[in-house]
Order: C-alpha cells, then structure tokens, then sequence
C-alpha cells in the first residue's frame, strides 16, 4: 500500500487539493539556486546509499471553484502533464442513516458511484464546506473519510485547522500542461503501466511491475 | 409498450407535481445584502435527517423540491457565518435567508505534520507536535523534543554538546545569553526549530575549518514576523513560610523586523525561581585575568531537592537586547540588570574524618545574600563569506554582600563584600582571499578588579581581612593558513603580556601566624606559536594542533624569575560516515603553569575558621585527556541517541594539605607529587512517541575522581564514584489529558584510602498531570516525590503536592490559580560527604504557597 500526505486548503468559494511535498520541490526547481541546492542533496544521499529526504510526490492536482460547480483536473499521465474540467453534479450521493466520529466531529455517511468505482465518504456537517478530498464533494458538509471499492483507495482526514495561507499561486509545473479529456488521461496512464515501451534505440522496456488488482482511481476508461 | 411505461412515467411524474414543495430562496449577507454563494442549504426532517440538501449558487439562490415539508426545518450555514435555523411549517417561497457574520470555530486537530524532518545537515522540528497545553515558553517545548536537552537556566544541549549559536530567524542578537530567548518566547510564536548540524558560525571558514557543533535557528511564525509581541504575567499571594505576601511577574517584548531586532524582558519574584542563571552568558570562555575569589562566604544549599523548593529569594531582572543590520554589518548590544537577595538557615553537624578519630563541629547558620549585577556588551560584526570583523567590548560589574550569623560550638558573625569590575575589548578580523587563504589579526585586552573583604566577629575579637587584586591582561595574534587538496595549514604567532597585583592584609590574628600580610606581584610576558593541520575531505576530519608557549615570569621578590616552554599537542579526529552516524575522539597533552594566585607568602582568611596559605616556588603539572563521542539519530522514527567517555590525569609536584590547629583548618599546598585523574561517561536515548504525541527518553552517567590530599601530615588518596540513571516520559494519551513524567535515580560513594564509606542512593519521581474538561479549562495537578539515602538503609521520604487551576478567557487574557506544597511541609534533613567530611543539617522549605496570576498576551 501507498501513503501519500496531501492537502486540502479550501474556503467557501474555491478549493486546492494536493501535495505539499510535490509544491516544496516544484519552487525549488523554479530557481537556478534551488535547483543546484536541490541536485546536490539528491546527490549527497545517493553516495550514503539513502534515499532523499526530499522527493517530489504525487502530481495530482484539483482545484474546484464551489460556486461555479466546476472541478479542474491537473495530472501526469506517461510522463506528461495535462489537465480538464467537469462539472460536479455527477456525484449523486445517497445520504444513510450510519453516523460516526472523526477528528472529534459527527460525521454522516453518504455512497455514491462514480466514474466506475463505488464510493463511500464519511462527511461532517458540522464544518459547511461542500467539499472533500480529490474530486470528492456536494455533499451538506466537509468530507472528512472516503473509500472506494472497500479500501481501493482510501482518503483520510489527519488534522484541521484554520489558517490564513494563500492559495498556492503556481501548481507544481502545471503551467505547461495541456488540456486533454479525462478517459483518454486514463487510458494513456493505464497503457504507460502495462504495456512494454519501445526505447530509441529500438530496445523494449517491460512494462511496470503492478500489485495484484491494481487499478487507476477511475475505472470508467475502460 | 412503449405507450404504457411512458404513461405511467407522466402519472408518477404527475404525482409528484401534486405532492412536491418547492423550498427556494436566496442566502444573503445581512450586513450588506450582498448574494452568499456556497453556503451549505439542509432540509432535515422531525427526525433530525437529512431529507435533501444543496448549495446556494452565484447569485445566492438555491432550490431543493421535496414530498413534503411538514416538520421539517432549514438549515443554512456557512464558513465565517452564524448558521440560520427556521421551521419550514408556516413559511412561503422564495426565502431570504439572511446570514449573520460569525466565527465558525473549528475544533482544530493538528495535522500530522511530519513531527521531525532532515535536510542536509538540517534536522528541523515542528513545534506544534511537541507542544502540549501546560508549556508556555519555547524552552518548555524544546525540553520534548529527542535530541534536545534543556537546562532551567535555558541552556541547551544537542546530542548531548552545547549548541554554538542560537538564531532567531537567521540572526545572532543574543549571543551566549540565550537563557532570555529560551525562558521568555512564548512557544506559539514559533513555528519550527532548526538544528543546523557541523554549524560553522563564520562564514569566512565555510568549507575550510570543521565544526562539530550544532546550531539552533528559531523559525517564527507569520503573525510574530515583522511586529512586535508582547505577553505579560502578573501574581501576586501569600506564602504559609515564609509568612507574608509573594509575587512572580514577567514582562516580554519582542520585535523581529528584517533590519532590526529586540527582546527586552523583566522579571521579577520571590517564588524561589532563580533569575541570575537566566542571564547567565552561555559561551563565555575563561577570563584572560585569571582572577579568583579568595574569600568563600556561602549560603547553606540544599542538594538532592529542586532548588525552587529551597529557595528564599526576592529576584529582579531587567534585560534589553537590540540587533541593527547596518549595511553588510550588524551592531548588537546586550544590557543587563539583575537583583538578588538569598536567605538561608541551616542547623548543621560537620565531622572531619582524620586518622586520629573525628572531631565534630556545630553550626547554626543564618545569612543572607545580596547582589547586584550589570553587564552590557556591545558588538559590531561583518559575517561575509570573505571577510569576518568582530569588535566586542563587554564589562560586568557586580556587588555581591553576603552576611552569616553562626551559632553552635564557635558563634561568630561573618560579612563578606565581594566586588568586581571586569572591561574586556575583544577584536577579530578575518580575510580569506583566492577562496583558500586566510589571514587572522586578533587582539583582547582585559582588566578586571576583584576586591574582597571578610569581616567577621568571634567571641568578643574582630577580625578583617583585605584583598586587593587586580589585573591586566593583553593577548596579541595574527596568523595564516592555506588550504589545499582538502588539508588546511595553519601558523598562529602571538604575544600575551599579564600583569596582576595581589595585596592582602588581615588585622588583630595572631593565633595562628604572625604572617597575615602578602604583597605579591605575578606578571609574565609570553611569545608564542601554534602550527596547526587540519584535514578535511567530505566526512573525515582530523587536526592536530601544537602550540608551543615561551614564558618569562616576574614575581617581584616573593619568588625567584623564571622562564618556562609550554608545549601541549592535542588531536581530534571526527567522522561521519552517514547522516546518522557521528564519531569523535579527541585526545592531547602538556604542561601548564600553576595557579598564579596560589602565590601568597603569607595566611589568607577564606572564611571564619579557614586559612589559606600558599605554595613556596613557582610550579609547572602535566596532563593528558582523552576522549571520545559517538551520536545516532533516525529522524523519520523519531530516534536520537548519543554516548560520551573522557579520561584525564593531572600530575603536580605540589598537593593540597590540610592542617586543624584548634578550631581552625589552615589550607596549604605541600611539596609532595599529587596526581589526580577522572573519568567520567555519559549516554542518552530518546524517542518520539507518535501515537501520543509524546517523547520517551533515558540517560545515564557514571564519574569518579581520585586525587591526593594530605590530612594532619597523612597523605590521603580520596575516591569519589557517582552515578545517575533517568528516565522520561512525555504525552498526551487522551484530548482531554497530557503528562509528563521524570524519574532520577542517583548514587554515590567516597572512599578515603581503602576506607569506603557506603554508597548513598537518591530517587526522585515527578509527574504532573494537566486535565483540559474543557478548552477553556486547565486543571494541573503534580507531585514530586524524593527518597533519599541519609545513611546506609537509612531513607528520608518527601513527597510534595501542588496544584493549578487555569481559565483561558481568550487567546489573550487568562486567568490562573496555583496552590503549591499542599501538605505545608516546612523541614528538610539530610546528610552528605565530601571528600573531607560529612555533614549533617536540617534545612528549611518553601512552604504552601497560594498564587494568583494573570496572563496577558499580544
């Protein structure tokens, strides 16, 4: 299994969801300064055989804009970055009866399908922010715990606070991306994994060695 | 079919149009009627569910079609609005919903931070995660963090060596007094401490000269940067004993700006916490005057228990510390102000262990001690990666009155009026040019005046006893190294002139000698020299050093001139073969000089019934040392260890002799070889412990010195072994409830020639338990509990309760309530050893205390 520590920095108009591991080496590589601080501490751990303290994370981004219902999708897929929008109406929650606590909060829970995988998000409507980790949200109060497909992946909430930090103004080179459509984002990250790569020098890669019943996030490409 | 499914859709769509409300509405700002969009819109049932939900769109309107809405309420909240509640029975749509501004307060629950992290040399700790309600000072914290190693006086250790700096934000403002930093910053003003590991403070000698030391850089947060804060306490109460009123205050300021910084605290109490080794200077180095007190007049103590417990006190401290960037350069000035008045009572029984039998001697004592000190220290530096400049010129003075009324088998009054007046001009300018050279000039001049004055009345006599010492002292140097393929050879030349003079006069004694009077000059002119190498390639460093010291002492005509060569090598080797690994082993040898002020032809009254008398010919002793030190430390799990060992034996041709004539013992040095040596190791272990926010740590220690003595003409060879285990353990297994426990268990064992005395065991326990009902509320209650071996299998149990009371009114202003040593427990007996007698005694304790503060805070 794979922990990733990512980020929600939301208010009532708008959300940034991601990895704040990612954000720190992306403005280091911005700088010339940066870049040779940044090579040389790779470096120093590689020749003591460690891993870096500091490595870039997931590149997955998602900014929602709350009033306009809109969700923008900022990723890597085969090396290359690209982004889209979709609107966010296509979550159709079933509120249930099930109540439990996280961080101290009542929190309710609601099931949804979505692009493919079933969901189950636990979320608090004691906090009104209509929102959640990833592209999760709509529902009457933050998303404080989610599930797909009983454990597939698994979003949960460590801390809360409330703070005055801007909204990061650059998304980890994200500047460059091109705009794509979802499933072919899919499909091409889903091909990148499984099928062997073709080198320059005519040379065939094996693709990467994935665990058992591994699947993207979305499973709708398909 | 097709005909039938589509009818019977239209009929339950049908239904529906007949049975359907439709709530809608419009959420506005009550403040300006300006549209809310986003602002969560809840249906609930008479059940309490949710039956439909959605979100107020751009221009504040929301629409949800329900069955039915009989019973039914509405809910419209939103992030920085009061939520608005209204009953959907008797309403008509559309609504405007009006929302009140309001804090949504969020119950916060730190984000899991990583709670360590490492970067090159850097290992940084998130002062959040460590942090637990009942700390106030950024000191408090640190004390959490594995690794770290804070003193009450705020001195701070890392993996068990001092730190060589302390930085806030970037800047050095305090130098060595960085008690007040540690002791004073609230600790939510910090965001991050920085350990900077192999820290070189002189970015002249980056990448040239080693450094095995750490650095600490306090990482501020937003709302401290660029303004002022200030935190303030104020208490005021009444103690059970002494009988009467007792107070504790603190004021705080500090100011982080990018050119200018500031911290100017005062203190004051009577509460028995020490403020004098708050402003105590940290680095500082031996005096170049050499100077020492004589006259020892001291108040009774109270090992074995916490000082705060033992301690009559009416402290004050004043303290202001400013930092200007001027250009490239910075200009710092450290003032300081401190009062202190100490009293003390003791009963003791003091038996001196001599060959022929004991002899036992009575004291009552009561004194009181009052000092005064002020010091300023003004500073320019130029810290540039080709050019060091440091000029600091310091000067403390300070008063220091301390009276002792005795009764018991010899009554007597003593008084003791103990000055000094020290000025010091250190400079130190540093070039380095084609990235490998560098040239050094320093220059430090030192004058130092230390006074003394014992009076003392005995049966009817008065006896006074003068010192007058002065001193002067110059050090002169410049030197050289280059540095190639890794190795650094350096040349330092320098010349040192000391001129003291010593006079000492003791009226009406003739009991013992008719000698009472000394005049001694002891000056010396020395040339000398100190190659050194050092080398250096990625994690090894190893440097030799080996000055070679001429000396020509003038002693007037108490002694006959001499010239002396002074060679003394020493080497180190430190390695680091990972970021987690570090290795040192330092060793060397030599002579030195005797203590000059041993130099006293005639007898010197240290206190009432004690004399010193000094050496008859100038002396050199040798000495070697070794030593080595290995630390450890895994960041992502939290784990710091670090174990130390030294050796050291000093051989002198002179021994210290002790002679009672009557009721007085008359301290002298005899013409006898002396070799002392000592040993001593050190380990510690800590550990975060995540899943309560919490530490775990362990240390230990073990000593043991030897050395000769001569007692009534016997040559006596004295063997003291200590040690000490202790444990800690800090958490907050629950939200409502934080701990922190200490456990020390120490022992120890003298023995004279082969006669051991038994070894004396000490355990203390303290735990102090904080319970939060509610985030408003604090509750503290904490017991410290001490079993101390008086004799063998001999144990005196103490156990002291304390408690207090918290309300936090808001994040400003609180409110507190202390009640300490509940059971009232006023005496304290005890014995100890020293490696010439034992002492028996009944002390005095703090008694109940009840306090009550106030705390405000910016």
């Amino acid at each position: 299994m794979v922990t990733e520590k990512m980020l929600l920095l939301a208010n009532s108009e708008k959300s940034h969801y991601y990895c704040p591991r990612s954000l720190l080496v992306d403005s280091m590589l911005s700088t010339p300064e940066g870049t040779v601080k940044f090579n040389s501490m790779v470096e120093a751990a590689n020749a003591a055989g460690e891993r870096p303290a500091l490595l870039p994370g997931s590149r997955t981004y998602v900014i929602k804009m709350l009033g306009e219902g809109q969700i923008s999708h900022y990723n890597e897929s085969a090396g290359e970055l690209g982004h889209y929008d979709e609107k966010m109406d296509e979550q159709n929650w079933e509120i249930s009866d099930s109540t439990k606590t996280i961080l101290g909060y009542e929190c309710i829970l609601a099931e949804t399908n979505y692009h493919g995988r079933h969901w189950k998000a636990w979320f608090a409507p004691e906090i009104p922010i209509l929102d959640g980790p990833w592209k999760l949200c709509g529902l009457p109060g933050l998303i404080l715990s989610a599930d797909a497909d009983n454990g597939k992946y698994h979003f949960e909430a460590t801390g809360i606070e409330t703070t005055d930090q801007p909204f990061p103004a650059k998304l980890y080179g994200h500047e460059l991306s091109v705009p794509t459509r979802r499933k072919d984002m899919l499909k091409t990250k889903w091909a990148f994994y499984t099928e062997p790569t073709i080198e320059e020098d005519g040379s065939v890669s094996p693709p990467w060695p994935l665990a058992e019943g591994y699947d993207l996030i979305e499973t709708d490409y398909k | 079919m097709n005909r039938i499914i589509t009818y019977l859709l239209f009929f339950l769509v049908g239904i529906n149009v007949m049975a359907q409300v439709n709530v809608s509405g419009t959420v506005v700002d009550k403040e300006n009627h300006e549209p809310l969009a986003g602002a969560s819109v809840i249906v609930k049932g008479n059940d309490g569910k949710i039956k439909k939900y959605g979100v107020s769109k751009k221009n504040g309107t929301f629409a949800l079609t329900l069955q039915a809405v009989n019973g039914c309420r509405l809910e419209v909240s939103m992030m920085s609005f009061t939520k608005k509640t209204i009953s959907l029975d008797s309403v008509s749509f559309p609504l405007t919903i009006e929302l009140e501004p309001g804090k949504t307060l969020l119950k916060e629950v730190t984000v899991k931070a990583d709670r360590i992290r490492e970067q090159g040399d850097t290992v940084t700790y998130n002062v959040g995660s460590f942090a637990q309600q009942q700390d106030r000072s950024i000191g408090d914290v640190l004390g959490r963090m594995p690794g770290i190693n804070v003193e009450s006086s705020g001195k701070i250790q890392y993996q068990g060596e001092d730190i060589n700096k302390f930085y806030i934000e970037g800047s050095d403002m305090l130098g060595g007094k960085y008690g007040i930093a540690t002791n004073g910053i609230n600790h939510d003003d910090v965001g991050a401490v920085e350990i900077m590991e192999n820290h070189q403070p002189l970015q002249v000698l980056s990448g040239l000269m080693y450094s095995s030391k750490a650095a600490i850089n306090l990482k501020l947060k937003e709302k401290a940067k660029a303004t002022w804060t200030f935190h303030g306490d104020a208490g005021g109460g009444y103690s059970w004993q002494p009988s009467g009123a007792i107070w504790d205050g603190e004021l705080f300021a500090m100011a982080v700006l990018p050119n200018f910084q500031n911290i100017t605290t005062f203190k004051t109490n009577n509460i028995g916490e020490d403020l004098l080794s708050q402003a105590a200077d940290f680095f500082a180095g031996g005096r170049g005057t050499s100077l020492s007190r004589y006259i020892g007049v001291s108040l009774p103590g109270v090992p074995n228990l916490s000082r705060k417990r033992t301690l009559f006190n009416r402290s004050a401290l004043v303290s202001t510390n400013a930092l200007w960037k001027l250009g490239r350069g910075e200009f710092k000035s450290q003032i300081d102000y401190s009062f202190n008045r100490v009293t003390a009572q003791a009963a003791n029984i003091t038996t001196y262990y001599l060959s022929g039998g004991n002899r036992v001697v009575t004291e009552d004592r009561d004194g009181t001690d009052r000092s005064h000190a002020l010091s300023g220290e003004f500073i320019y530096e130029l810290n540039q990666k080709t050019s060091y400049i440091n000029n600091t010129l310091k000067t403390n003075v300070s008063w220091d009155n301390v009276r002792l009324s005795m009764t018991g088998s010899l009554p007597n009054d003593q008084s003791a009026s103990l000055p000094d007046y020290y000025v010091a001009n250190d400079f130190k300018l540093i070039k380095r040019f084609k990235d490998k050279h560098l040239v050094t000039f320093s220059s430090k001049n030192e004058w130092e005046s230390l006074p003394q004055t014992l009076s003392v009345s005995m049966s009817g006599d008065f006896i006074r006893q003068h010192v007058k010492d002065h001193s002067f002292s110059t050090n002169e140097s410049a030197s050289y190294s280059f540095t190639v393929n890794g190795i650094t050879i350096s040349m330092e030349g320098g010349v040192e002139g000391y001129v003291r003079t010593m006079k000492s006069n003791l009226s009406q004694m003739a009991d013992v000698s008719d000698d009472m009077t000394s005049v001694v000059n002891t000056n010396y002119f020395s040339l000398y020299a100190t190659p050194s190498l050092e080398y250096w390639v990625k994690r090894v460093d190893i440097s030799l050093n080996a000055p070679i010291i001429f000396a020509h002492y003038t002693f007037d005509k108490a002694l006959a001139n001499r010239s002396e060569v002074f060679f003394s090598p020493s080497l180190s080797i430190n390695w680091k073969p990972n970021n987690r690994f570090a290795i040192g082993v330092n060793g060397g040898l030599g002579r030195s000089p005797m203590d000059l002020s041993l130099i006293l032809p005639g007898y010197l009254m240290t206190s009432y019934r004690s004399f010193l008398h000094g050496v008859d010919d100038f002396y050199t002793s040798t000495s070697q040392n070794v030593s080595a030190r290995f630390s450890y430390k895994h960041t992502r799990h939290g784990l710091f260890a670090n174990a130390s060992v030294a050796h050291s034996w000093n051989h002198s041709p002179y021994t210290l002799a002790q002679q009672l004539y009557g009721d007085y013992v008359v301290y002298s040095y005899s013409p006898a070889k002396s070799n002392r040596r000592s040993f001593s190791a050190n380990g510690s272990v800590s550990k975060t412990l995540n899943f309560m926010r919490g530490t775990v740590g362990i240390n230990g220690s073990f000593r043991r010195g030897e050395l000769h003595l001569i007692s009534e003409d016997n040559l006596v060879n004295s063997v003291s072994t200590s040690w000490l285990v202790g444990a800690k353990l800090y958490g907050a297994p629950l939200r409502w409830l934080s701990f922190d426990y200490r456990f020390y268990f120490s022992s120890s064992q003298l023995a004279l020639d082969d006669t051991k005395a038994s070894w004396l065991g000490n355990v203390e326990n303290d735990l102090m338990l904080n319970i939060m009902p509610h985030k408003k509320w604090e509750w503290h209650i904490s017991g410290e509990h001490y079993r101390n071996e008086l004799t063998e299998d001999n144990y005196k149990n103490m156990f002291l309760l304390d408690t207090k009371l918290i309300f936090k009114y808001n994040k400003h202003l609180e409110f507190s309530a202390s009640l300490s040593n509940i059971f009232n427990q006023r005496t304290y007996n005890y014995t100890t050893y020293t490696q010439l007698y034992s002492f028996e005694s009944q002390r005095w304790l703090r008694g109940r205390e009840l306090l009550i503060s106030i705390s405000l805070r910016k």
